[in-house]
């Protein structure tokens, strides 16, 4: 392989990526020194590595995954069922006793306890309870025929991060920094921003590198003290002594490389102190909100204890866009979406917490010039069921919904996204999506594809197989809903 | 679709019943059979019989292909044939492609239940049987026979319930067992998550009667099954190895043992030989760190410098090789081939496995002891079935103890079906095979895993390999008699337990906790089914326990024999049979696969590169002749794990420097022909032992529970101090999956998923700001440096000498220990203008050398090994 005078960026880029393989003796550190690694000489040790390059024009450069842990309520927020209006207090446990997670508690069919109205130009429905959201409803295109093979959070968190129901492979933030990198050197290319109250069901699983090289899982940058782990020093000591020994430590290694010609991961390696120190600066400015203007801040909800939390996130998640970060993606609190009980309370705090947000980084995106190269897209694992699951003491008004793997929304907006459509129908009573159905597989696909890569292309090879996020399904992309 | 109440609304939405289906009149004769004619018999006939395919009858069309039925009569959504069309996989690229509405067409057909006018398909009892078993069995049938009612065979159906028959042949409306699924009373609704079973579909209530209601047929007999070819088998990796002559040439004082005689071959050809061989203070670091995961204490390396006696490098190695911590390092490269845990996984709660970490010590043990590799297999597989230890005249001895521990093998993987809701069939499915992938990738080099769902497209691992295996396995791992990971435990009774046992075990004895996770045969195996696609709901054929067919390719395979065990259960022996086969001293693999990857723990990368696949898309062995060599070496050698190190380590090639000379680089740029040894950086495990090590932090202790960890309120994992003092090693630190320590974690210690055959060797600013931030880290560096001073009061550079030599092994130039003293002196200013005045000589010194400790901490000589 001739790495020497690259024709062209792309074909740089291809035999750079082919040639770092994932060897016993290579480094792994394709997105953050990709520039630095195509000066080595020599080919890498090993292949099995075959990161694709697009093959067609990207629509996305980015993207923000908005996971909404839990299992949204499709009947609840953007699917109204006229027929659950009028068959209410009607049993129906019997026809889909399998599918529910809590027989003993299973009641009967129950309408929602909200009000819908059509919205905007589209006149897409949306419930009273996503006020804000409502006004932007004309940007995104909204799925309401997704579903999932399990019911339970575990195995259908695995299977929307990572493609199956259990751990061990690498989730879709990690494939997207395989296969594209960050455009900044100086952070990381994929980015969680989960919430302080707590780590989502799987905790760290859900943004895992799996068997790919473990620089490709996602770094977690907390919203409010140390951002990243280790980022600061743990212990007392003068920045003085701290320059030096830096200084010291670089003259050591340098000397041990000298001694060792034609070993690249000692410069690489060299390199990654100096990344670390460089992160220190960059992740800390990323984070420093302080910079935005009172507008901004307001607009994001940053004044109000409810939506704080979540709007810092958000806003945290636009200015790493901006500084080029590939794929960030916001957790939230435990499983908030999670509603089985007393579902018009639960329900409605979980979209308090993040409706202004949310609406706001759409509007954001667009003034700032962000909107046609962010793909930002919203969802939880499951839907819930039409019927309703009972309290302990069988209180209507206390009821809830159990989960649902037949049928759950998505919505996409942004980059090379249709605005102001609503795709796909499920049955009357919303249990089941039944016209233009979307797998998760079609989902990443989807998200892929609009990173302008196809599901295909991107693979790893591990024991004999090539691995790929989407496995060995053939996929649609939802062209549907793309401009 | 009008939505009304009292219909099945689920079953109609998803699959439109028969019943429905009867108005309008598609059928196989009236359009199916042109387009069929016309787009697909072209290589789907009866004699070119594509994937033993023949479209061109309805007959035809009903059997199948090589895996069986194409349309799935309960579930005509699940059908292959549909599937294939929608995904247009079928027919191929480069044939005539169907339209929209021809695909349209097979849908409607298919979907509304493939219907022929010449009906010539008929259900017998090997489509009902496996039907029982998915949906009755649970609690009709080994575990459970509620009412007297066991459903696991034809024969048991028509023997009835405690009441009577269930089945009146020739009537299905009459059969009691038809009428319970109808009124909806089987299975009891409520019962349907706790007891982890999904009612019957209509699709399959459908076959269920027709069955009955046409006199329930017998299952036809074995299908002939297309053999593999002699052509096929014909490959290098499935044949025995054999040990031809060794190869002439030069090489003169190069040659130490016959490795090198087969690598200088090679690098000869090239116009190159090995570089030139490493002084003793590189030797010993890099064999310390090989055979022990740690480094030479500075007495250590003096010793063995001084040592002027001809045999000083041997005896090094022997006593190394003797060492306790050559045990713990050889374990950890098998625990992470098996895909150790101390936790479930696969669910949030990631619950302990509280008693897993007998296995970890009897692997421990077994290294230590250098257990012959044959041995430690079979212990592993089959470790249950080699004693009658349910016998209660039996003592529980040391062996039979070691032998029960080791099944712990087979229960590694993430295992979610601890709750109900996920421990269904399917689930129960990927747990095991995810246990079969690790036997596959860790002992046999094979990916068997991929024949779960479809013939292996390049080996000649037909679909029934995966199921045959399977079956050897059914005894203990039964996807329709399951034991959840609770109910895995051995509790062993200890009146029957001997004296030798290990003494962590009589510890536990002692405090009334002696338990072991291990794996059993139960004695009554469900039969097995091949899946079409991997999918319990498509059963094919019965399959009878065997080896895959690649076993015909050596003499090995003709020696299997299944004998049932006449013991206090009566076993099925079959595990114990298939052990036998993968240590048969015949067995193509098992050797090789476990020779070359001890030659990758040791030279950076395997003769065969990819260390798990040993098929024909795995990469082709760099040094066949040498790989031969050494496998039937080892099996003469009793399977010695130590003999086999041993020569590997006294070769002139592992006695190299790793220094790349210009023409090295140039002739054998990637070392495929080991003309240096590879720098390598410390594994995860190496890099906080050596710390701990180093900073005298490193505990004694051993063996026993795993040690804890704590999680920090920022996400930090770490290990935390002992009781006693000190920090654990490693390997005895909890492995629990949702919580390894950060310090670990960032090293590339490896998430199993299920297991892991090579680490990684990322370099990540992560590691940096591990080891420069940390307040854990830096903590150990003042223990170094409190030390220190305590050592050499002011004797400085005796001081730096010494924590050179023990950090890099090597001695420092009397310019590099001026540098070093002068470091000390610009600290000690930094630290001077930022504390007060009054602070004293001594504590300014103390943090100066603190901050040397943790520079070298950091630094490459430290954290790569020569």
């Amino acid at each position: 392989m001739n790495l020497a005078e690259p024709n062209s960026e792309r074909q740089d880029r291809r035999s750079f990526l082919r040639s770092v393989g994932t060897g016993l003796q290579t480094t792994a550190l394709i997105h953050l020194f990709r520039n630095e690694l195509r000066a080595f000489e020599g080919k890498g040790v090993g292949s099995g590595f075959d990161a694709p390059i697009p093959d067609r024009p990207p629509r996305a450069r980015s993207v923000i995954h908005l996971f909404m842990n839990g299992g949204p309520s499709q009947m609840d927020l953007f699917d109204p069922k006229e027929a659950l209006n009028k068959h209410h207090g009607k049993e129906y446990f019997n026809q889909i006793a399998d599918e529910v997670e809590f027989p003993a508690a299973a009641g009967a069919l129950m309408k929602s306890p909200f009000r819908f109205q059509q919205h905007g130009e589209s006149g897409a429905w949306v419930s009273e309870v996503l006020p804000c959201f409502a006004g932007q409803v004309d940007q995104v295109a909204l799925i309401r025929s997704m579903y999932t093979s399990n019911l339970t959070h575990e195995p259908a968190i695995y299977k929307i991060h990572s493609g199956v129901e259990f751990e061990g492979k690498p989730t879709l933030g990690a494939w997207v920094s395989y296969g594209l990198g960050s455009e900044n050197e100086n952070l990381p290319a994929y980015v969680v921003l989960d919430d302080p109250k707590g780590l989502p069901v799987n905790g760290i699983d859900s943004w895992q590198a799996g068997f790919l090289p473990p620089s490709y899982q996602g770094v977690r940058f907390r919203g409010q003290g140390t951002p990243v782990v280790n980022l600061k020093k743990g212990f007392q000591e003068p920045d003085a002594v701290t320059e030096l020994e830096r200084a010291f430590l670089k003259k050591l290694d340098a000397s041990h490389a000298r001694q060792r010609p034609f070993q690249p991961q000692l410069a690489a390696r060299m390199k990654s102190y100096e990344l670390a120190a460089r992160m220190q600066v960059e992740a800390t400015d990323a984070l420093d909100l302080s910079r935005e203007t009172a507008a901004t801040q307001r607009m994001y909800g940053l004044d109000d204890p409810a939506t704080e939390s979540y709007g810092r996130r958000c806003l945290i998640a636009r200015r790493l866009i901006e500084r080029g970060v590939r794929f960030v993606q916001l957790f939230i609190e435990g499983q908030i979406w999670d509603n089985h009980a007393d579902i018009g309370k639960s329900l409605s705090y979980a979209c308090k917490k993040t409706d202004r947000p949310t609406a706001a980084l759409l509007a954001d995106l667009k003034q700032r010039g962000l909107w046609d190269e962010t793909l930002v897209v919203w969802g939880g694992e499951i839907g819930r069921l039409p019927i309703a699951q009972l309290s302990d003491d069988k209180n209507p008004a206390k009821s809830g919904r159990d989960h649902n793997k037949n049928a759950m929304v998505s919505w996409f907006a942004g980059a090379g996204i249709k605005p102001g459509i609503s795709l796909g129908q499920t049955d009357e009573l919303g249990f089941s999506a039944v016209e233009n159905r979307v797998s998760v597989e079609d989902w990443h696909a989807t998200i892929l594809h609009q990173l302008g890569i196809h599901y295909e292309d991107l693979f790893y090879e591990r024991n004999g197989l090539k691995e790929r996020l989407t496995g060995v399904t053939r996929p649609r992309v939802v062209a549907e809903i793309l401009s | 679709m009008r939505f009304s109440f009292g219909l099945p609304f689920l079953t109609l939405l998803l699959f439109v019943p028969l019943s429905a289906a009867r108005a309008d009149e598609l059928f196989y004769e009236s359009a199916v059979k042109t387009l069929l004619d016309q787009k697909c018999v072209g290589c789907h006939n009866r004699t070119d019989f594509e994937g033993g395919l023949d479209l061109s009858s309805p007959k035809a069309i009903q059997k199948g292909g090589e895996h069986g039925a194409i349309l799935d009569d309960a579930d005509p959504r699940e059908s292959v044939f549909l599937k294939q069309v929608l995904a247009r996989t079928m027919p191929p690229e480069d044939s005539e492609q169907l339209s929209d509405g021809e695909i349209r067409l097979l849908k409607d057909w298919v979907s509304k239940g493939a219907r022929f006018r010449e009906d010539a398909k008929i259900v017998t009892a090997e489509r009902i049987v496996p039907l029982l078993h998915l949906r009755c069995v649970r609690c009709h049938g080994a575990s459970e026979q509620e009412g007297g009612l066991d459903l696991r065979s034809v024969a048991s159906l028509l023997k009835g319930s405690r009441k009577g028959p269930v089945v009146v042949p020739g009537n299905s409306a009459k059969s009691l067992i038809v009428q319970k699924v109808l009124a909806e009373e089987m299975p009891p609704r409520k019962q349907i998550v706790p007891a982890s079973v999904k009612t019957m579909t209509q699709g399959e209530l459908r076959l269920l009667r027709e069955w009955i209601d046409t006199g329930m047929k017998p299952a036809p007999g074995r299908r002939p099954a297309r053999q593999t070819t002699a052509k096929e088998l014909d490959f290098w990796s499935f044949k025995t190895p054999r040990q031809s002559g060794l190869p002439g040439g030069g090489g003169g004082e190069a040659i130490y043992n016959p490795i090198d005689q087969f690598l200088l071959a090679r690098l000869g050809e090239r116009g190159l030989a090995f570089s030139p061989q490493a002084s003793r203070r590189t030797l010993i670091r890099r064999l310390s760190f090989d055979l022990t995961g740690l480094p030479p204490t500075v007495g250590e390396i003096r010793r063995f410098v001084e040592d002027t006696s001809p045999d000083a490098y041997e005896k090094l190695v022997d006593r190394l090789l003797l060492s306790p911590e050559f045990g713990e390092k050889w374990a950890a490269h098998w625990l992470d081939a098996v895909g150790y845990a101390d936790s479930e996984g696969g669910q949030n709660e990631d619950r302990v496995r509280a008693y897993m970490w007998h296995y970890r010590d009897y692997v421990v043990r077994s290294f230590s002891r250098d257990k012959p590799f044959r041995q430690f297999l079979t212990e592993q597989i089959a470790g249950d079935e080699l004693y009658d230890y349910e016998n209660p005249e039996m003592p529980i001895t040391e062996p039979i103890f070691e032998s029960l521990v080791a099944t712990g093998f087979l229960r590694t993987t993430p295992d979610r079906t601890f709750q109900n809701i996920t421990n269904f069939v399917p689930d129960r499915l990927d747990v095991i095979a995810d246990e079969l992938q690790v036997l596959g990738s860790a002992v046999l080099g094979m990916t068997f895993h991929c024949a779960r769902c479809h013939a292996h497209k390049f080996d000649p691992l037909p679909q029934q390999d995966f199921y045959r295996l399977s079956a050897l396995f059914k005894d203990a791992f039964d996807e329709h008699d399951w034991l959840k990971p609770e109910k895995r435990l051995l509790q062993l009774p200890e009146e029957r337990l001997a004296e030798d046992l290990p003494q962590s075990a009589r510890d536990a004895v002692r405090e009334k906790r002696l338990a072991i996770r291990a794996l059993w045969s139960r004695g009554r195996p469900s039969p097995t089914f091949l899946l079409l696609r991997g999918n319990p709901l498509t059963p094919g054929e019965e399959l009878q326990p065997g080896l895959p067919e690649l076993a015909r390719a050596s003499s090995a395979g003709q020696r299997f024999e299944i004998r049932a065990l006449d013991h206090q259960t009566r076993k099925t022996g079959r595990r114990l049979a298939f052990s036998r086969w993968v240590t048969d001293p015949q067995n193509p693999l098992t050797a090789r696969v476990y020779v070359n990857r001890v030659w990758q723990k040791l030279f950076g990368r395997g003769i065969v590169r990819t260390l798990d696949n040993f098929g024909k898309t795995g990469a082709p062995p760099t040094h066949p002749a040498l790989l031969d060599w050494l496998s039937v070496e080892f099996v003469k050698r009793d399977w010695s794990s130590k003999q086999l190190l041993r020569l590997m380590v006294t070769s002139r090639a592992y006695r190299q420097q790793s220094v790349v000379s210009a023409g090295a680089r140039k002739g054998d740029p990637e070392n495929l022909l080991v003309s240096r040894m590879p720098l390598k950086r410390l594994q995860a495990e190496s890099v906080r032992d050596f710390i701990l090590q180093l900073t005298l932090q490193l505990s004694s202790e051993k063996s026993g529970p795993p040690r804890p960890v704590k999680e920090m309120e920022n996400g930090l994992i770490l290990s935390s101090e002992l009781e006693r003092g000190g920090w654990a090693r490693s390997i005895y630190v909890i492995h629990r999956r949702s919580k390894i320590p950060t310090l670990m974690e960032t090293f590339d210690y490896p998430q199993m998923g299920p297991n892991c055959i090579a680490r990684k060797n990322s370099i990540v600013p992560q590691q940096a700001l591990h080891l420069t931030n940390n307040a854990q880290v830096r903590g150990w560096c003042d223990a170094l440096a409190r030390s220190l001073v305590l050592q050499f009061q002011a004797d400085r550079d005796a001081m730096i000498r010494h924590l050179w030599e023990s950090a890099y092994g090597t001695e420092p130039r009397s310019s590099e220990v001026a540098l070093w003293r002068e470091y000390l002196d610009r600290l000690k200013q930094k630290w001077q203008l930022e504390l007060k005045d009054g602070t004293s000589e001594q504590v300014l010194f103390e943090k100066s050398l603190a901050t040397l400790c943790h520079t070298v901490v950091n630094s490459a000589s430290f954290m790569y090994v020569d």
